[in-house]
């Protein structure tokens, strides 16, 4: 069950943060961002090339990776969110799922990545260089004669790094001006620009840290998942439903959201097959949506919103 | 004289062009073939080497002659693994004049495309282990034929392997939620009983699943002697390191899906312990076998994997069918000349084909390799 446990939190890591990504867009635009998976699969493959022709190591990459995606949101919200939300909120949030097939067919038309999905080497210590050599997992004994626990190096990668971009984030929006001035305009645009915020730069800059925070996800769970491939919208879809259940309006619920939607789909698997996991996850956004429309942690006057 | 001097030269420039032609004689029509496969999507590691030895064949076969003079001429088009995309070039394939198709490179697209064909009296030859595409309780589809042996005949062979090499009496089976995968499986189930072993576990995975902790850990508690592996695509291979990061550590067997380079780099090279896959190629070549590596290797400067066998094997059953129906393309016609004809001997075995057995294969023709430092080797 433990190890169900560790396997669910790994991927449901990966669902928080497109999770956390579609709350600050949604908070920000009022738009919801169905390409939020797609643009992980995308940081996960310009990880890569980092990787393969940079032959840099994968931490640069992951800092490559994430300023790479900082640079495709300004532009995915110039091209993209601005000029659709002219014809309303929900014309542009139509817009980010026509996004989805172009990131989905341009990303394999780039040589170097193609349709498949490719290795992306661990975060691990061991290099060829350094000669240490770190174990690929952490193996923790249980009870006698039962097989013991595995956690993935890779894992506690994937948790740690989870921590610090939300600590990052929380210090950027709680203790930074240029945080608080995002918030202030994602809350009351007209009172913003009144005391002289530019609401048009904040709004690009809050998509922009959320394609960042994409791109950060999919380098860090690119090891394990391989990175590449055609599962960014179903990667959308459920990091979507962690935010319902969680809470749209509450970064807190988004992410709380997103593990538990990963932990609920790895137990439900075990316990009735492959294809029902899926089923499942969507069967509990459809109860949330009819018992507690907020979210956990959602405000319930967002949901007028 | 001037006048005639004129009609003189006149004359001369007519009859000149006509001097050296010879009596007009047409080129002969090129018989039209299509060859539907996935040369993008996930299956293109599969797929991109069948067209690469598509277009050896064609060269080969034009090289000797044709098809009873006339050159043989296939036209390559990529379904991107979607069934319904294979599904309508097919449809533009037949009414553009092709009279047969090699389709395809996977169980899904090749059930698609199987009934346009099927419909349209077309032959078709497909290269996925899917038996159930041509053998079904309602009988035989006369125009459906399989290249590369069908799954009974792989899963025979890995069990066989499993129980006298590795000793294997348990076995816990993990396989791909789709039509191939699902197949191969209950085929494996009803070998394993056959041979004495005892099935103690059965899981699924989506064919785009990243995790499978879950069905792990159900198989490892279920304490297989041998697992084995029903997939294709990239995602059998993040199976197995998935299996041996949770501790299982017992060998593992894979369907021929698994038989790419790709997938051994993805379940970790070394890593990934004693891996066996079911192959229709010998890991020692000889025969036809080969001369076709040889003529593949200088032409595109690479191994020749068994799906590359697969599209050589698929076309010159096309072409020996149209040889012996002698003018006729119609599907029936040809399947009756592959049903009547004499055996044919290709890289992948002796292909004997009659009313009931539109694969002609024997269990001998499936190879069992090993995964030795990152490739596949003899076990």
């Amino acid at each position: 069950m433990v190890q169900l446990l560790i396997a669910g939190l790994t991927v449901g890591s990966e669902y928080a943060l497109i999770a956390l990504g579609i709350h600050i867009v949604l908070r920000a635009t009022r738009v919801v961002n169905f390409a939020q998976g797609e643009l992980t699969i995308v940081g996960g493959l310009i990880a890569l090339s980092c990787v393969e022709s940079l032959h840099v190591s994968v931490w640069i990459a992951l800092v490559v990776a994430t300023f790479a995606g900082f640079v495709l949101g300004l532009a995915f919200e110039r091209i993209v969110l601005r000029p659709a939300s002219r014809g309303g909120e929900t014309a542009a949030t139509i817009a980010t799922i026509g996004a989805v097939f172009v990131l989905l067919y341009g990303h394999a038309l780039v040589p170097a990545w193609g349709a498949d999905p490719h290795v992306l080497p661990p975060f691990s210590i061991a290099s060829a260089n350094s000669g240490a050599v770190v174990p690929d997992s952490v193996t923790v004994s249980l009870s006698k004669g039962a097989p013991p626990l595995v956690i993935p190096t890779q894992s506690l990668w994937v948790w740690t790094l989870l921590v610090v971009a939300l600590v990052a984030l929380f210090v950027f929006f709680e203790r930074t001006y240029y945080g608080k001035a995002i918030r202030a305009a994602a809350d009351n645009p007209l009172g913003a620009r009144l005391i002289g915020i530019d609401v048009r730069s904040t709004r690009a800059i809050s998509v922009a840290l959320a394609v960042a925070l994409a791109a950060y996800g999919g380098a860090i769970i690119g090891p394990i998942t391989l990175v590449g491939g055609a599962g960014g919208f179903a990667l959308a879809i459920k990091g979507f439903v962690g935010a319902i259940l969680g809470g749209l309006t509450s970064p807190i619920g988004c992410v709380a959201g997103g593990l538990l939607v990963g932990v609920i789909e790895s137990f439900a698997v075990w316990r009735f097959g492959s294809d029902v996991g899926d089923p499942v996850v969507y069967s509990l956004l459809l109860m949330m949506l009819l018992v507690r429309p907020q979210g956990v942690f959602g405000r319930r006057d967002a949901v007028r919103d | 004289m001037n006048r005639t001097l004129l009609a003189a030269v006149v004359s001369a420039c007519v009859a000149a062009p006509m001097a050296g032609a010879s009596p007009g004689v047409a080129a002969p029509e090129p018989i039209k073939v299509a060859a539907i496969l996935s040369t993008s999507g996930p299956s293109a590691p599969l797929g991109q080497p069948q067209s690469n030895a598509v277009k050896l064949a064609e060269k080969d076969i034009n090289a000797h002659g044709g098809i009873n003079g006339r050159p043989l001429q296939i036209d390559i088009v990529d379904d991107g693994a979607k069934a319904d995309v294979a599904a309508q070039l097919a449809t533009q394939m037949i009414s553009s004049g092709h009279v047969a198709i090699f389709c395809g490179t996977r169980t899904d697209t090749s059930a698609a495309v199987a009934r346009v064909t099927s419909s349209g009296n077309v032959l078709q030859v497909y290269t996925t282990p899917t038996e159930s595409l041509w053998r079904s309780p309602r009988g035989v589809t006369k125009t459906l034929f399989e290249v590369n042996p069908r799954d009974q005949l792989e899963a025979i062979a890995l069990l066989t392997f499993a129980k006298t090499r590795l000793h294997a009496t348990k076995i816990g089976i993990l396989h791909d939620e789709n039509l191939y995968g699902t197949g191969g499986a209950t085929i494996a189930q009803n070998e394993a009983k056959t041979l004495g072993m005892t099935v103690v576990g059965d899981e699924s995975y989506p064919g785009t699943a990243t995790d499978f902790t879950s069905q792990i850990v159900k198989l490892r508690d279920a304490k297989p002697d041998a697992i084995v592996l029903w997939g294709a695509t990239t995602t059998p291979g993040l199976a197995i390191k998935s299996a041996r990061s949770l501790g299982v550590t017992v060998p593992i067997l894979g369907s021929s899906g698994i038989g790419s380079p790709a997938i051994l780099q993805v379940a970790g090279g070394a890593a990934a312990g004693d891996v066996y896959s079911a192959s229709p190629l010998a890991p020692v070549p000889a025969g036809e076998q080969k001369t076709f590596e040889t003529m593949y290797d200088g032409e595109y400067h690479a191994h020749a994997n068994a799906f590359a066998a697969m599209g050589w094997d698929a076309v010159q059953i096309i072409a020996a069918a149209l040889r012996d129906a002698k003018g006729k393309t119609d599907g029936a016609t040809l399947a009756g000349a592959l049903e009547g004809g004499k055996p044919l001997s290709l890289v992948e075995g002796t292909y004997k084909f009659s009313a009931s057995d539109h694969n002609g294969l024997v269990p001998n023709d499936v190879h069992i390799v090993k995964a030795v430092n990152g490739t596949w080797g003899a076990p």
